[in-house]
């Protein structure tokens, strides 16, 4: 008998709780129409069946990926999670099915529209998040980094081995204001929690200078005869810019604060 | 002068080298240090010339003893001059750094009264930074010609890349245009650091800790268009420098004219734009695509043709060879296809394994059909309305900018679908 079709699940967005998904397909002989997070909204009248997070049953199915598949599909499957990609939970699981049916070598068959769009949003995931490697700008205040994105797609946990690496010695903070989350590094250790909004103080004397500083370099190191509007678009579009000092006018410090 | 008029007047003059990649070297950070190098290089901004803002580019003095015709910084020009302390630079490329501005330093200098003293300014300055502000981040250094040995060796030792600009292509332009520099002159500190290299991959493969001399490589500069040398002089010579010299890139760098002199351009010429991202284009072929110089130009026409890249003009000349098919054609084939890149081709590789590709397929994989469409065949088929023939192909392939003319949109006029409808009976 066929698996039953006419439901939906509803899980709690995180990682595991998709593999519980999986585990629950499986267990129940289920093929759900959709899966969604909880506190996302859908039109349809279909029976829900809240799938209940178990961290020990999520092991088991990431162990069932690695062992039977291969750890590229596991890393394929986390990757692909973080992405912005509308019903992305559908296709993982759709493609998680499969690839027990038929081996890891499905994440090769870029001709199959499901893969190929999932390989799509997973590429566009770690293109992001390798741009914001660079455009990401932090402020100094007190001697502690700070720093405001805006990525579409979860870049945090991409970036994270990066800035842990490069600025170990300082304590730093990455806020992802899109999907309000913030990936915190102090003293060694490294951590990403949901912050609903964040208040970065004002820039202090050395900063403005600092940024007077890039802004002045930014200006006067590109070529006029050569100026090119387009291409820089190209490679630098317009939703990064927001919080890049060099592309953005100063701000001045107000009356009283000279005074 | 403060740091303000300092910087503006020193990245101007540094601003026409065209080389600001952070690439080549993967370092892992020190605890507790800052900085790390990433192997694929990281672009920091994009100025409004559209080229990428990497590293920190900035000369450490424009003072210059030479009197080079082509350059911005000759002593002879009536500039602002200006030196930063070695304390200063390193300050600010800290700063930088810090504040996610920078991948790194790009040091250069003019000619501060001899070369060796020169030399030992920028090591000041690289010193400060690896051994006291103990910064791993990227370093490129600009060796200066003329200067000790020893003192090149050790710019390297604590340097990511260095790099001698040859500027001029050739013995007769340098010696017209830049009388104290000569070819053996810039060519010595080229062959110490490519041997220099060497060395060192030699030494790592026996012991792990062995000194790294410029990791990243070495690199250079060719300016074009200030000098009658055609492209083909010009990627002949690149592909000398890869082969002998073991460089890691060779940057172009469209002459602009920034002083007037009898022997250059005249001041209102334009950048040759086009030209340049032509060479770009034929010297990726020579790294990636496993093309030789001398297959780029046929026998009487030494320039490269300015309304094809390189690859069409190569293919148009080689229909023999084509059209392959894209199911079973080896990797190699597949990457001299017009139109096909390395991704492309590695992603037509992989997929054909699972599925024998249709056009459609390949649309899917993201093949751009544009060009390569009049190449290829799928499954035995060619796509649909392709005639291949060079005398139609060619006219097609030359790239539209914008269109010639506004067409007026008219129920009567047939269309190309109606044309095709009649013929299929389906109207």
């Amino acid at each position: 008998m066929p698996d039953r079709t006419d439901l939906i699940y509803r899980y709690d967005g995180t990682l595991k709780g998709l593999l519980c998904c999986v585990y629950e397909c499986f267990s129940s002989k289920e093929n759900p129409m959709m899966i969604l997070p909880k506190d996302e909204m859908q039109l349809m009248l279909l029976p829900e069946k809240v799938i209940e997070t178990d961290p020990a049953i999520a092991l088991r199915v990431a162990n069932a990926i690695t062992g039977k598949l291969s750890e590229e599909f596991m890393r394929f499957v986390a990757s692909a999670h973080l992405c912005a990609l509308a019903g992305r939970e559908g296709l993982i699981v759709a493609l998680i099915r499969r690839g027990f049916r038929q081996g890891a070598r499905v994440l090769n068959d870029l001709g199959d529209p499901a893969v190929n769009k999932l390989t799509r949003a997973v590429n566009a995931l770690a293109n992001e998040a390798h741009l914001y490697l660079g455009f990401t700008r932090f402020q100094v205040t007190d001697g502690v980094l700070t720093s405001v994105i805006e990525p579409k797609n979860r870049v945090l946990p991409l970036m994270r081995a990066h800035f842990c690496d490069r600025f170990s010695g300082e304590t730093f903070l990455i806020y992802d204001k899109t999907h309000a989350q913030a990936l915190i590094y102090h003293l060694g250790v490294a951590r990403i929690e949901s912050i609903q909004s964040l208040q970065l103080p004002a820039e202090d004397e050395v900063e403005r200078h600092f940024r007077a500083l890039w802004r002045l370099f930014f200006k006067t190191v590109s070529i006029a005869s050569r100026e090119n509007p387009q291409q820089q678009q190209t490679h630098l579009p317009q939703r990064y810019r927001s919080q890049m000092p060099e592309l953005t006018p100063p701000t001045y410090p107000k009356l009283q604060e000279i005074s | 002068m403060d740091l303000m008029e300092k910087l503006e007047v020193l990245t101007d003059a540094a601003k026409y080298d065209a080389a600001c990649t952070s690439s080549g070297v993967t370092r892992r950070g020190v605890r507790g240090a800052l900085g790390n190098a990433v192997a694929s290089g990281i672009c920091h901004s994009f100025s409004a010339d559209g080229r990428c803002v990497s590293l920190l580019k900035v000369l450490l003095t424009n003072a210059c003893a030479y009197d080079c015709k082509y350059c911005v910084n000759r002593n002879s020009n009536d500039v602002k001059r200006a030196a930063f302390t070695p304390q200063e630079l390193a300050e600010l490329t800290m700063g930088f750094y810090r504040r996610n501005y920078i991948e790194g330093l790009f040091l250069s200098s003019a000619v501060a009264g001899s070369p060796d003293r020169t030399c030992e300014l920028m090591l000041e300055v690289l010193r400060l930074l690896r051994n006291t502000h103990h910064f791993f981040g990227y370093i490129h250094v600009k060796a200066i010609p003329g200067a000790d040995a020893r003192l090149t060796r050790q710019m390297g030792l604590l340097a990511d890349r260095i790099s001698v600009n040859i500027e001029l292509p050739s013995e007769q332009s340098l010696n017209c245009l830049a009388p104290e520099k000569s070819r053996a002159g810039i060519l010595f500190p080229m062959r110490q650091i490519s041997s220099g290299i060497l060395d060192t991959q030699n030494a790592l493969s026996r012991y792990r800790y062995a000194p790294k001399f410029a990791p990243a490589g070495q690199s250079t500069q060719l300016i074009i268009g200030a000098t009658p040398e055609s492209d083909r002089q010009i990627l002949t010579l690149s592909e000398a420098l890869y082969r002998n010299y073991h460089l890691k890139r060779v940057f172009f760098s469209a002459y602009v004219p920034v002083v007037a002199d009898k022997a250059l351009p005249p001041l209102d010429t334009r950048p040759p734009l086009l030209r340049e991202h032509r060479l770009y284009q034929a010297d990726w072929l020579l790294r990636f695509y496993g093309f030789e110089a001398s297959e780029l130009f046929s026998p009487g026409d030494p320039g490269l043709d300015m309304a094809l890249d390189p690859k069409c003009q190569w293919a148009l000349g080689h229909m023999g060879d084509f059209p392959i098919e894209v199911n079973t054609a080896a990797y190699e084939q597949l990457l001299r296809v017009p139109g096909i890149g390395v991704k492309s081709a590695w992603r037509i590789t992989v997929a054909r394994r699972e599925q024998c590709l249709t056009f459609d397929g390949l649309k899917r994989l993201g093949v751009v059909l544009k060009r390569a469409g009049y190449f290829l065949t799928a499954g035995g088929k060619a796509l649909p309305g392709v005639k291949m023939d060079p005398r139609f192909i060619r006219p097609a392939l030359i790239e539209k900018r914008a269109p010639q003319s506004y067409e007026q949109l008219s129920f009567l006029e047939p269309t190309r679908e109606d044309v095709q409808k009649c013929l299929t009976g389906q109207i």
